[in-house]
């Protein structure tokens, strides 16, 4: 049973569509990338899933029931945009306040818990207002582990954090999904970050999934190529096909030739000079994960 | 719902807002009642008038006036000048919009897809803090004349329950306001604004004025029904009560039900 499933989700905001006919899926045990460039609809779309949003059309089903259904959701922690926190209260406070409301019994051992969990002192004072960047970062995932969710939904957790604080925030993410088996959909624009955690991945665009990608099939995806521009793109590869044999090769929409197994240069150049097609451009290639989302995203624009 | 209005207590002891609006409230009528005392002195009037203060007749009048007070005289010509619903409705928009201002709405609507349960919690909190208020206030308006040394003429701790009680209804119901306000503008200082208009009766000034024009029944009366200047409580007689308690049963329904679509119809 998929965790997270959307039919057709969609939302409207006067005339703009901010989602549009979404279809996302996260398997159980998934760690979700979420990616997308800003404005591209992430935050409105866990705003869908947690239900602080209606949709114009389409529905959301979490752990196979409906968003609204109360049983589902006490299954579901949520982090969307900055941390909802009281300034003027203490970390633990707000904490305490949430757990109050979770209705959690022995609420105080859970929040200290919680607190040494995520990295926090349990004895830490201060109002939240007085806290860094990184400390609300922190808080803000603490509240949304208290209850003890199956299901995570962090928005942009590790903005504001310092490296130190991305990488304990990147091994908290594991060690729950690990440990717990937490199912987390995370939406990020640190990309590099992103591939160091995700299973699988899901690119939107203007409101639209572009595609739902797993990490194995990405690593395949972006391994080394061989990439070449003929004049005859159709000829060219049912030569190359036929005279070296290849099997891992795709045409892409431009007319470039991409070869993901090894293949020698000169070889290739040989065939294609012997069938008399010109090769205008031909080279090596080395795609990373970022390179691969921003091609995908149609150009290098910010992500 | 229980477990959002328990959140919400606590918060509401924990938080600095509230004690700040009581001690501003604590503050002003002791301030009000020290004044008093001073009109009220026949020996400061002359004292006053020997420094070169002009004192009329009406001075005279109202000095008077004052000496001859009962405690529930002195207790409703404070706090039935609407700086009470003022404070009450100041201190409800704080608090509410707080949710909003720090983004814990979030986190309280992902806990609970019933909005309705948010805004009963509201108005349950309302009452309770309009309460609190009320009885704060006419506790210091009986603790306080005593420690200055003045003694207005007595009156039965019957009345004055029932007096508590009367202030607290449209108190409550104008929280319930504030509570509507803030859920539609989800703004303080915005919310504070229109506390501070519609507690000084301006809103009720314009309902009645285009009540008129349209011939509509004088409904600012209903605004005003328990805190009119002289009326500390419903005449006896049960349509006297009736009408005050249905006055802040509509306005508190009409104020609920706002608040319900408020938070039903707009995404956090």
């Amino acid at each position: 049973m998929s965790v997270i499933q959307t039919r057709g989700l969609s939302k409207r905001y006067k005339d703009r569509w901010a989602v549009d006919r979404l279809e996302l899926v996260v398997e159980q045990g998934d760690i979700y990338g979420f990616i997308g460039q800003n404005g591209a609809g992430k935050s409105t779309t866990l705003k869908l899933l947690c239900g602080l949003a209606r949709p114009t059309q389409g529905e959301a089903l979490i752990f196979g029931k409906p968003v609204r259904d109360s049983v589902a959701r006490r299954r579901v922690g949520a982090l969307i945009e900055q941390p909802g926190l009281y300034p003027d209260l203490s970390g633990r406070e707000n904490l305490r306040l949430y757990a109050a409301l979770l209705g959690l019994d022995n609420p105080e051992r859970q929040v200290g818990e919680i607190l040494k969990t995520v990295g926090l002192s349990p004895k830490e004072k201060k109002p939240v207002r007085h806290y860094s960047m990184g400390m609300k970062q922190r808080l803000g995932v603490a509240l949304a582990l208290l209850g003890g969710p199956d299901l995570l939904l962090l928005d942009e957790p590790i903005n504001g954090l310092d490296p130190e604080g991305i990488r304990e925030m990147r091994e908290l993410l594991l060690g729950l999904n690990r440990e717990r088996g937490l199912t987390i959909l995370v939406s990020s624009h640190i990309l590099g970050e992103l591939s160091k955690i995700a299973t699988r991945y899901g690119i939107i665009q203007q409101g639209r999934m572009v595609e739902q990608i797993t990490a194995v099939e990405l690593e395949q995806k972006c391994a080394d190529y061989l990439h070449l521009r003929p004049s005859q793109p159709e000829m060219a590869a049912a030569l190359l096909e036929r005279e070296l044999h290849l099997k891992r090769w795709e045409m892409r929409p431009e007319g470039e030739i991409r070869i993901y197994e090894a293949a020698d240069t000169r070889a290739v150049g040989q065939v294609l000079a012997q069938a008399g097609i010109a090769v205008e451009e031909m080279g090596l290639h080395r795609q990373d994960l970022e390179g691969y989302f921003l091609e995908r995203m149609g150009g290098n624009d910010h992500v | 719902m229980f477990n959002m209005l328990r959140m919400d207590l606590r918060r509401l002891f924990k938080s600095r807002s509230f004690y700040i609006i009581l001690s501003v409230t604590a503050v002003l009528l002791v301030m009000v009642t020290v004044m008093a005392y001073t009109v009220a002195d026949p020996e400061m009037m002359d004292a006053m008038e020997a420094q070169g203060a002009e004192i009329t007749e009406s001075d005279r009048v109202m000095s008077e006036y004052i000496q001859n007070m009962s405690q529930l005289d002195l207790m409703h010509e404070t706090l039935g000048s609407g700086f009470l619903l003022v404070m009450t409705g100041i201190g409800m928009t704080l608090f509410v919009n707080g949710d909003f201002s720090s983004g814990f709405i979030k986190n309280i609507c992902c806990v609970n897809l019933c909005r309705r349960n948010y805004v009963l919690s509201k108005i349950t909190l309302a009452g309770i803090y309009s309460g609190i208020i009320t009885v704060l206030s006419v506790l210091l308006m009986l603790l306080v004349p005593a420690l200055i040394h003045m003694y207005p003429a007595p009156d039965s701790i019957a009345r004055i329950l029932q007096y508590t009680f009367w202030m607290w209804l449209p108190h409550w119901a104008f929280s319930l306001m504030a509570v509507a306000l803030v859920l539609l503008t989800r703004n303080t200082t915005l919310g504070i604004i229109l506390s501070l208009v519609a507690g000084s009766g301006l809103t009720a000034a314009l309902v009645g004025t285009l009540g008129r024009l349209l011939r509509w029944p004088p409904l600012e009366q209903y605004f005003l029904a328990a805190v009119v200047k002289g009326v500390y409580t419903p005449e006896s007689g049960i349509a006297p009560i009736g009408i005050a308690l249905a006055c802040t049963i509509t306005w508190s329904a009409v104020y609920g039900i706002g608040s319900l679509l408020l938070m039903e119809k707009r995404d956090i």
